[in-house]
Formats: structure tokens, sequence, C-alpha cells
């Protein structure tokens, strides 16, 4: 028996639907095993720039430091085949297990997953990490017989500065996750994942990046205890309705404002839909004659509003195809839908709260970066867990150039990392084809 | 579905009333002036009139976009295809009964355009859009009712003023003096463009509205013009958000009916 | 702390506090002044109100001539006095003896700001400045 009475439908990002009557727990990363695989190689798959280490070691410039002397000359990338299978030797558990060694970009790329035996019999999920480093500095050491005095070049060069720093700074292997040091708090570690990445993940479709981050930003929910016990519905709601083109709501909001719609016709679609669908009603009517909406269900029509929510940043943003509208249109899409239904917006107010802080905090008035640089452990976004950074996906997926920090200059090498990775790729379809098929199971 | 009809904010006094009709996009908004284009262009100071707009990106085409569904929903507006800059306009509205505050310019800004990025601060609105979709924006609010040469100004920079006391002709402080006064003509001129670069001819914007003019066009809520505490609809909603903003952020699941 | 220099010094005299409805240009200004000037009993005028820059201060224009109409030189009993802001308040000491005194010195600062301030002001008797130093001007830098 499903815990949640709850059924949706589920549609892809052309508004096809990909499976009917699916219970809202067929999409619990506890349930789920495509959200369980993505959050897996999440952690699992690293990229090691082996043109970037043979540069490091033919100059001696390493971790942003320059040392004469120790310099090592040797062809990383025309050995790249052997290093890979070197270096897959050490990372693999056993013949023939899951790990994959690939060579891409004519060998100045390693794309590695490591087995997932090794995560399991650890709990940090920096293993991934730390299992490709070793294995690539040890691959050099011995195919190349570096002697002892130069060796820590090798180690400098593959890890980076690390551990005078905090985090692996200047390394040569390639994460899309932090180190646990510099997560806001418990469980973040899945939050911590700038919006550029899933923009280079997904290859700039928007919706297919508001569900990878909301897949993330849900995982991380479950991690950080916030979606346990009677919490965990309203999340499981905002990842279906914003994330997961539920009940084609985002699509066929956008559908009908895409041409010609603003912020303002997104919420008024919205309303309509909402009060249709029973979501809420009309509670008083005052002197005025402006009406005073109620709903039974306020986890419901918190994932209603967080689902116009990006709608709406679609139109505003995608009209512009200019990025840095994100944090306003969360900002005031909040606000006019709190006067429009008298209802709270996305999050209880946390959303609308981000966007004002974000407002600033991306735009040159603080000196700083892009929405593209955001994610859900920033000191502004953290507080609406779930709902937010799905928007600010959306908006930087749309962007036709006019970021100084874009998704390729920041996170091309992710594209080719996790180009030919369908859950990343297109995780609509992947996971709902999985909710598809467990959903008379659950 | 029944079509739904927007209402956009509750109330029953001249401010809230205000209020509704600058966000309802239906309401064509009164043309008051009819600044030239040219000198629109001159007091943003962005370009020169005439001078070709510069590009920060190729001109977006079906073929060069992303495969993304979502492009093929959202037609980008004009300067977005054409791959325009994103430039700005910002204004300050004074706390004495200007015919919009900044808030309120967000709101109706989101309501009324598309492809916007905007900001609010204390005493001022910034609005930046891409470049030709900007300067159509800008004479609109230049020329129409939500603008009062004495009370509204155009300033990029240094816009202290919005709460300072009048000065005697009754236009709201500038340290900048971006506009002036003119006494023969009864009008309020630009001599200066909003970063206060000086501008190579005046540009006039018209005659201030009367105070009592602007006392029935304002969306402000003033202790001496109508105070929001005396629209029990208005004070009531905003208890209302805030009541149930508390409580979804506590146990959201119990609020049921609220 | 040194000795006072002057008899007066550390003790709280009464100062009228004007506060016009509308900031003065500069020509209004050196009317009211002059206007005051001629009072009896009064020890100092001092004004504050909205600065007006030489230069212009930030942004791209930063360091042109702001060439602010009401920045200028006006005349106030022959001398000069150099403006830097719209005037909007003035703080004016006394240096009188008994209440009597006070009160007729006010009523003529009334008066001379009735026939120039057309658009009103405020006023307030008390002390609204400082008269004696205190631990805030002893801070190092």
């Amino acid at each position: 028996m499903p815990k949640y009475e709850d059924k949706i439908d589920l549609y892809d990002d052309y508004g096809k639907r990909i499976a009917k009557d699916v219970p809202l727990e067929a999409l619990s990363p506890l349930r789920n095993k495509a959200i369980q695989k993505i959050a897996s190689l999440t952690k699992r798959t690293i990229g090691v720039s082996l043109a970037g280490i043979q540069n490091a070691l033919a100059t001696g410039v390493i971790a942003g430091n320059i040392i004469q002397g120790k310099e090592i000359k040797v062809d990383l990338v025309k050995d790249a085949e052997k290093l890979a299978k070197d270096i897959k030797e050490m990372v693999q558990v056993v013949d023939g297990d899951d790990t994959v060694v690939n060579v891409i970009d004519e060998g100045k790329t390693l794309v590695i997953i490591v087995p997932q035996a090794r995560t399991d019999a650890g709990i940090e999920y920096t293993t991934g990490f730390t299992t490709v480093a070793a294995a690539v500095t040890e691959a050099i050491i011995d195919r190349y017989k570096v002697p002892m005095y130069k060796a820590n070049m090798v180690k400098a060069a593959v890890w980076g500065k690390y551990p005078q720093t905090v985090n692996f700074v200047g390394s040569n292997i390639k994460t899309i996750l932090e180190v646990p040091q510099n997560n806001e708090g418990a469980g973040f570690a899945l939050r911590n994942i700038m919006s550029n990445h899933v923009v280079a993940l997904v290859k700039r479709n928007a919706m297919q990046g508001v569900a990878l981050s909301a897949i993330f930003e849900t995982c991380a929910a479950y991690e950080m205890g916030d979606a346990v016990g009677p919490f965990e519905r309203q999340h499981l709601l905002s990842l279906a309705y914003q994330g997961m083109n539920a009940n084609n709501i985002v699509y066929s909001l956008v559908k009908k404002n895409g041409k010609t719609g603003t912020v303002g016709t997104v919420i008024e679609s919205l309303m309509e839909r909402a009060i249709a669908d029973g979501v809420i009603r009309v509670k008083e009517v005052l002197p005025s004659g402006y009406k005073v909406y109620t709903t039974d269900d306020l986890p419901l029509w918190n994932a209603y509003a967080a689902a116009g929510e990006v709608a709406a940043v679609m139109v505003n943003v995608g009209a512009a195809r200019a990025a840095q509208g994100v944090p306003s249109t969360v900002l005031y899409y909040n606000d006019l839908l709190e006067h429009e239904s008298g209802l709270p917006g996305v999050d209880y107010g946390r959303a609308e709260g981000v966007g004002v802080g974000m407002s600033f905090f991306s735009h040159s008035i603080y000196g700083g970066g892009g929405p593209g640089l955001f994610h859900g452990n920033h000191v502004v976004t953290r507080h609406a867990k779930g709902t937010l950074i799905p928007a600010v996906t959306a908006g930087n997926c749309l962007d036709g150039g006019t970021q100084f920090f874009s998704a390729e200059k920041t996170s091309g090498v992710f594209q080719k990392i996790f180009g030919g990775m369908p859950e990343f790729n297109t995780p609509l379809q992947i996971v709902g084809a999985e909710a598809k098929k467990i959903k008379n199971k659950i | 579905m029944a079509k739904y009809k927007r209402q956009f904010f509750p109330g029953t006094t001249t401010p809230a009333k205000n209020r509704r009709r600058y966000l309802d996009p239906k309401v064509k908004l009164k043309q008051l002036r009819d600044v030239p284009m040219d000198d629109v262009v001159r007091i943003m100071g962005h370009r020169a009139p005439g001078e070709a707009y510069k590009s920060i990106h190729p001109p977006i085409t079906e073929a060069n976009e992303p495969a993304c569904p979502i492009r093929k929903l959202v037609t980008p507006i004009e300067g977005a295809a054409a791959g325009d800059r994103v430039r700005y306009i910002q204004f300050a509205d004074s706390v004495y009964f200007a015919p919009i505050s900044p808030y309120q310019r967000a709101w109706m800004y989101l309501s009324r355009y598309r492809g916007v990025d905007t900001g609010t601060l204390s005493g001022r609105q910034i609005i930046e859009m891409r470049e030709r979709n900007l300067e159509q924006v800008a004479k609109e609010l230049i020329d129409n009712e939500t603008f009062d040469p004495a009370l509204t100004g155009i300033r990029g920079a240094t816009v202290h003023g919005h709460s300072c006391r009048l000065d005697e002709h009754g236009l709201m402080f500038d340290g900048w003096q971006r506009y002036l006064w003119d006494d023969k003509k009864k009008e309020v001129m630009y001599v200066k463009d909003q970063v206060a670069l000086p501008l190579d001819k005046k540009i006039y914007v018209g005659k201030p509205a009367s105070m009592s003019d602007l006392k029935k066009r304002t969306t402000i809520f003033r202790a001496d013009g109508v105070d929001m505490r005396d629209d029990k609809e208005v004070t009531d909603f905003y208890l209302r958000i805030h009541t149930l903003r508390t409580l979804g952020g506590y146990r959201p699941f119990d609020v049921k009916g609220e | 702390m040194s000795t006072p220099t002057v008899d007066y010094a550390n003790v709280p005299l009464p100062e009228v506090r004007v506060m016009t409805h509308r900031l003065l240009s500069a020509e209004t200004t050196e009317k009211i002044l002059n206007d005051i000037d001629v009072i009896h009993n009064l020890r100092q005028i001092n004004m504050s109100g909205e600065s007006l820059p030489r230069t212009i201060n930030s942004g791209p224009a930063k360091g042109l001539a702001n060439n602010h109409t009401e920045r200028k030189v006006i005349h106030v009993n022959g001398h000069e006095v150099e403006l830097h802001c719209l005037v909007g308040a003035f703080y004016i000491e006394l240096s009188v003896t008994d209440e009597a005194e006070m009160d007729k010195t006010v009523d003529e600062i009334k008066a001379a700001f009735d026939r120039t301030i057309p658009d009103g002001y405020t006023i307030d008797v008390g002390r609204y400045s400082k008269y004696r130093p205190s631990l805030h001007d002893y801070r190092s830098a």
C-alpha cells in the first residue's frame, strides 16, 4: 500500500505522457532506482584531465605555484589508453565489475566510474575522488618510473594543493561535488552542485535541467532530515510538480504563455489551473470584490506554486534569453502570487526571501558572479529547500550568451564527462520510466 | 477550465485601487507627454541616437539554439533575438506622493512586460532589458502617468533624494541636479543624462502635477494621505500572509482551510 | 583637559531649531540669513541640509564639475558664505540671560521666517548641538 493517496501523471520535456496514475512514492529517492542511480553516479563519476596533468608536470605550474627544476616531460595524452588500463586495474575490485574507465577527447580526458563496492565499503562520498586521484598518481609514477624526489610533483599535479588547503585547489581530477568541509550543513552535499554544472549535464535543455536540479535537491532534503515523517509528502509533491512535470502543469503553463505572456499571465494561468483542480477555493469575498483563497492541502498548493515559479522563469527569463532575471522573477512571481491569492508563496515565503538576497548577490552591485554560479549550498539560497534551485537552473539553461560565467566556461568539462549518461542528460525520461515500472509495486 | 480573472491587490482605498490599475496589463495607462525617442535615448546615455545597437552574442535563430523544447515555446523578445546588450534605466520615486513607488514598479513591470530583470531598493527601481526593448519601455514609462517630472527622477547612480524634502519649486532633491526648473515654461528640463554626464541639449519632460492630483493618483500609503491602517482589507491581507507563512513554515500539513 | 578659553564654553545656551518644509534655494537662504542676522542676542547660526558636491563623485561622470545652480557664494551682512548644501535646517544659538529675553528673541526669529519662508517651517527651542566635549571627542583616530 502506498503511504500517500496522491497519484500523478508524468510527462516528458515535450509534454508527452510517460506514465499515468503513478503513486507519488514512485518518485521517492528511497524507492525509485533511477534516482538512486543518479545519486550513486554523481559521487562515483570522476573526470581526469590528463592534458592538465601533463601540462602541469611539463611546466612545473601546479596548484597555482611554479616549482622550477622539477619538471617532468611525459606524454600522458598519447599514453592515455595504457594509463587507463593501469588505472582500471587499481580502481576495480574484481575483473568485470561495474568499474568504467573511458578515454575521451583524444586522450586528453579520462572518465572514470569507481565501482559501487568501494562507496559501499565506506561512508563518505569523497571515495570516488580519492580513489581515482590515488590511482592516477600511482599509475604515472609507475609507468614513467618517476624518481622519489620528483614524485611529489605528480601528487600535486593530480591532487592539487590539498592537504594544505581544505578542498582540492588546482586539482586535475574533476567531480561535480565539493568536499564535505565546504557544505553549509549536514546533508548538503547534493545541494552543493553549481547550477551551471546541471546546465552542462542536460545540455541546456531547461525542462531536464529543472528535473535534475529538483532530484538533487530532493535527495538532499532526505539527507538533511527535511523529508522525514509528515514532511516527506511536501518534498515529493514539489519534486513531482515542479521537477518532473507532473500532470504537465509546467509545460502547459509555458506553452500557454510562451509567445506573448508575462510573469503576470503565468500567475493567471496557474490560478485557473489550481481552482479547476480543486487545490484552492474562495474563502471569502471582501467588500472591494477581492477574493481570499484558501486550501485544505497547503503542501499541494506549495507544489503548484513551485511549478508556476519555474514556468514564470521560463517565460520571463526565456523571453529575455538572459539568465540575470532569475532572482527577480522568483521574488516578484511569489509576491504577485501572494497578492493574487491570499495564500503564501513557494516554500511559505522562503523562495521570495531568497529572491531578494540572490538579486543582490548575483548582480554586479556586489561584484559577484552570475546566477550560474549559484547552488543550494549558498548562504542566500539554502533556505528555500528543493524549490529554488530548479528555477535557477531553468533560467541558466535559457541564457542566450549574456553571462560572463557561462555553463560552457565553468562546467564544459562535465558536459564531456557526463555526456553519454542518459540519467544526467534526460532524467525526466529515465526517472519517469522507472516510476512507471514500479507504480504497481508500491 | 473556467477563465480566471486576475484581482491583483486587495483594498478599498485610492492607493489600493491605483495599484490594481497600474498592475493590470489590460488597463492602458494614460499618456501625459510625448518625449521624443531620441531624447529618451540621450537621457539613458547607453548609445547616441541613431547609433547601431551593439550586441553581446550572435543573433538567435532556430538553427543555433540548443535543443530545448522550452526555447521553442518561448519567443525571445526582439532585442534578445538580435543579441542586444542588456542595459538599464532607473527611476527614483519621491515619498511625497509620487505617482508610483519602487516596489509597485516591480509588480507592474513583471505584469506588463516580458524579458525583464528588475530590482527594488528603498527609493529607486532599476529595470534591465535588452537594449531596444528597454528603449521602448523607457519611453512608455517616461510618457505615461507613472511618471511625474517633479517627483520621479531618472537616475542611474547617486539616487539620493526620494526621502528628502522637496525644493522650493516642488522638485525632488538631486545633489547632481540632472534636471532643472524652467520658470518661464513652468516645466522640468533634463540637462544631464541619468549618470550626470552633461546633455548637449535641454530635454523637456513637462509640467509637474498638482499635489491634489497626485494624491488621487499615488500608490503610496502615508499617514498624511491614506494611512494603510485605514484600509482594513490591506492590513488584514498582510497579517494573513504573515500568519500563513509562519504556520506553513512550522507544520504545513496541519494548515487546512485557514 | 585644558581650561576653556571663554567663559560661556560648556554652558548649554538655548538653541532655536528651524526646519523648513522645503529645501531652500541659495537666494532664499541668503535672504533669511540677512533677515535674522540683525536680531540681537544671537551667538551663532549653523545650517544643514542636503549635500551638494563640487564635482560628480561617482559613476561614469566622476570628476566632472557638478555645476549645481545652488552651490554658490552668498552674502550675509557683507560677509561671503560658501554654500555646500541645499539648506533645510537652522540651529540658532541664543546668548540670552533670562526667559523673557529668550522669548523676545524667538519671536523676532519667527517673524523673520514668517516674512521670508512662504512654504512653512517648524520651530523648536531647546538644545540640539553639543556644547561641551564628550567621550566621542577623545577617541583615537
